[in-house]
């Protein structure tokens, strides 16, 4: 398919998505007015279409947000500096010394100036860390090699005529060592994880779409590529990634141009979601007065307050509830009232134990790469808590032993 | 010849096993286990991390040693894999606490699932390890109004639990565990020495899948504390303790797991193209007894961790069959008993502590 036909594509497969979004040119729409797809929203309906339409969380600068746009920004000073450590020390000082104004639009610069010197120590050692990984699995002995890296490209696509925006960018851009003059993508991810597939082919399905305005005349909502992305384009190649490997230590070279399909079909799926999320958000429900009762029915739900599921579907609704509740039962009622109201599938499924539910919600996932027994065994490693979700549809089945017994001592 | 002072002890397996008929089928003897015992002396991170490949006094593995490694535990897990009826869709994912469980009592496993308490040592133990990671970035890091109060900002972020366990604790709890952060601590920045022309990198979770029968059926995982060095690779176990087997043991976990991913790199690029990675090396440094101690991951340490794992594996298969079929699980009861969190539900397990206790 030529980009014209990818354009034509996406404006078809979207045209229901659109028509739930404001009318007007994107161009002239205040932002609040936008819909915007990311590549974030792309990743989270592939792991569970419930977590992308769970209300977003406010963005918050920490130590786990900062660590990539903090490893990013140093780049460029990789070959002045001489390594990773002191280029992202350099951008750190910057920050510090920077009383311009600008560390007050800038949420890392900001960040980093109002944070105290422990948790910038921690942000350092991670940036640090990500760039000497990085830097050590595509095998760069030379930093002076780094000279030709990019950083940061947009890529942007904007429905015709309708408030709806895709959006992601391009983190990292290296020459391919086997096509001189071509630069090709960078993606730092599992090579196993769930949703990579989808976010790589939102991101060659965006470079199809955007990498050439479509001419026609009466559309005037396709934005003209700035003049660096115009420079960045003519040699870039996405017709695949390289995708790093930080875990297993590997790289492995991804072809795109398959993807385009599946890049579209994610699209579609993370847009419903996100246009779905948005209506949650739109309709503020109030739950009723609850009173704590010590009675509740055999099949309430047991185990955290408030339960890991419950949490991950609606975490602001519950962060705003909880303080009413003294009993998880009367917030299980209150979120399967809520998931009725929404005309959401029944959020009470028994499993096959009888004696436990949870939330069937809108079409959960399981991750198979990140189950339930995974986050415990990591968090214990990292010396922290161990509690773990209960919930079956999120462990591993030889993980449900609520009701094992032990035996008596082998050989007793 | 920095890495000299290790001999191979000889000693018994730290820990019991269950050997199986399945272990015999899968082809290997669930008890080959190598403690090795450090001979202590001055040393630190920085020393280790700064050496060349040719100063270590050891034979690491060669290429064909480590296709046979390889081979070995392909083997291994495929064939515990596939008389593996009815199992779980997602991978067997295999870390050193799962591993260091299952070999201690199946039982054992299970705490997994129960909620894990924040108690005083992993607490310590939590906030000399961050202590560590941010020393490695900045050595001039002062802990001079006290460590646990120095590093109170990135623990909210990175630990809360620790703070919520503090705040919990009585005055004179707090005093105790303030004192015995700085006790531990004060010592790391010799320990450690100066990395920052080291390439460090904290917290690097490392993996490594086995496709076999199908793909990612078994993931060998772990996170190691701080890794170093320009001309080698350190991978650095920081502990509040004192150097025994069990820490051997986990860092010879990731030895596995990083010679297995160097040899996998080296075998796909080929023999025309010259993969540089280096060589890998252990290093524990524990705090209890003031040591740094190097930890060769000669290929006889490695074979041992590849053997644990399919003991593992052995195990965790048992206890899958037994949960699916709602048949008991077997214990091998031992003074860990008294420290398991499932004590109370475990009749064995009280019964070993009664015994214990006449």
């Amino acid at each position: 398919m030529t980009d014209r036909h990818w354009h034509e594509a996406l404006t078809e497969a979207l045209a229901a998505v659109a028509m739930t979004c404001v009318d007007g040119d994107p161009r002239t729409l205040k932002r609040s007015e936008i819909v915007e797809i990311t590549g974030f929203d792309i990743t989270a309906a592939a792991r569970c279409q419930a977590g992308a339409a769970a209300p977003p969380e406010p963005f918050q600068a920490d130590l786990f947000t900062t660590t990539k746009t903090l490893a990013l920004r140093s780049i460029p000073g990789l070959r002045r500096t001489g390594s990773a450590l002191d280029s992202v020390s350099r951008v750190m000082r910057e920050a510090q010394r920077s009383d311009d104004g600008a560390a007050d639009d800038d949420w890392l610069r900001r960040f980093l100036k109002e944070s105290p010197i422990d948790v910038r120590a921690r942000v350092a050692a991670r940036a640090a860390g990500w760039l000497t990984r990085t830097l050590e699995i595509l095998e760069v002995s030379d930093l002076q090699e780094t000279r030709a890296w990019r950083t940061g490209i947009p890529l942007q696509w904007d429905y015709p005529g309708r408030g709806l925006r895709l959006r992601t960018k391009i983190d990292l851009l290296i020459p391919d060592p086997e096509h001189p003059g071509v630069l090709l993508p960078i993606v730092v991810a599992s090579s196993g994880r769930v949703g990579l597939a989808d976010e790589l082919g939102f991101l060659h399905l965006l470079w199809k779409s955007t990498r050439r305005p479509v001419p026609n005349p009466g559309d005037q909502t396709q934005p003209t590529p700035t003049r660096r992305q115009a420079r960045s384009a003519s040699a870039i190649d996405l017709s695949q990634a390289i995708v790093v490997d930080h875990r297993q230590a590997d790289l492995q070279r991804r072809s795109l141009d398959s993807l385009a399909e599946q890049g579209l079909a994610a699209t579609v799926r993370a847009a419903t979601a996100v246009t779905e999320r948005d209506r949650i958000s739109a309709m503020a429900i109030k739950p009723p007065d609850a009173t704590p009762h010590a009675d509740g029915p055999q099949d309430a739900p047991t185990g955290q307050w408030p339960h890991p599921v419950l949490k991950a579907w609606f975490p602001n609704y519950l962060d705003q509830q909880a303080s009413r509740f003294t009993c998880e039962r009367c917030l299980w009622n209150t979120v399967c009232d809520t998931a009725a109201t929404l005309n959401a599938p029944s959020p009470i499924v028994s499993n096959n134990s009888g004696n436990r539910h949870h939330l069937a919600g809108p079409a959960h996932t399981p991750d198979q790469g990140e189950t339930a027994t995974q986050s415990i065994t990591e968090q214990a490693e990292a010396g922290g808590d161990m509690s773990v979700d209960e919930s079956p549809m999120i462990a591993p089945h030889w993980a449900l032993v609520g009701g094992i017994r032990l035996s008596e001592p082998a050989g007793q | 010849m920095i890495v000299s002072h290790w001999s191979p002890s000889g000693e018994s397996p730290a820990e019991g096993t269950i050997p199986t008929e399945r272990a015999a089928k899968a082809g290997f003897e669930p008890t080959a286990v190598s403690v090795l015992r450090p001979i202590p002396g001055r040393l630190s991170v920085a020393d280790l991390a700064g050496c060349r490949p040719t100063d270590l006094d050891y034979d690491p593995p060669s290429e064909i040693e480590l296709a046979e490694l390889s081979r070995f535990l392909n083997l291994g897990l495929a064939n515990l894999i596939e008389a593996w009826d009815d199992r779980p869709s997602g991978p067997l994912r295999l870390t050193k606490g799962r591993i260091r469980s299952a070999r201690t009592c199946p039982a054992q496993v299970l705490t997994e699932l129960t909620r894990g308490a924040m108690n005083f040592q992993l607490a310590v133990g939590t906030v000399c390890d961050l202590a560590a990671g941010v020393l490695a970035v900045h050595p001039r890091f002062s802990g001079a109004d006290g460590w646990y109060r120095s590093l109170s900002a990135a623990l909210d972020q990175e630990h809360p639990e620790v703070g919520e366990f503090v705040d919990n604790l009585d005055e004179m709890g707090r005093e105790d565990f303030t004192h015995k952060v700085d006790e531990l601590c004060l010592p790391l920045p010799d320990l450690l020495g100066d990395l920052t022309a080291l390439q460090p990198v904290t917290h690097q979770r490392v993996a490594l899948s086995f496709d076999q029968p199908d793909p990612l059926d078994v993931l060998l995982s772990g996170e190691v504390d701080l890794t170093a060095g320009t001309d080698v690779q350190v991978l650095v176990e920081v502990k509040s303790g004192s150097i025994s087997p069990r820490v051997i043991d986990e860092l010879t976990h990731y030895g596995l797991i990083v010679a297995l991913q160097h040899h996998r790199r080296r075998q796909a690029a080929g023999p025309d193209r010259q993969q540089r990675t280096k060589p890998v090396v252990g290093c524990a440094l524990t705090l209890g007894d003031l040591a740094v101690t190097p930890v060769p991951f000669t290929i006889e340490n490695l074979h041992a961790a590849a053997t644990r794992v399919l003991e593992a594996v052995d195990i965790l298969i048992t206890i899958d069959g037994a949960a699916t079929q709602d048949l008991p699980i077997p214990t091998t009861p031992g003074p860990y008993c008294r420290w398991c969190p499932r004590l109370d539900r475990c009749s064995a397990g009280l019964g070993q502590v009664e015994t214990e206790d006449d």
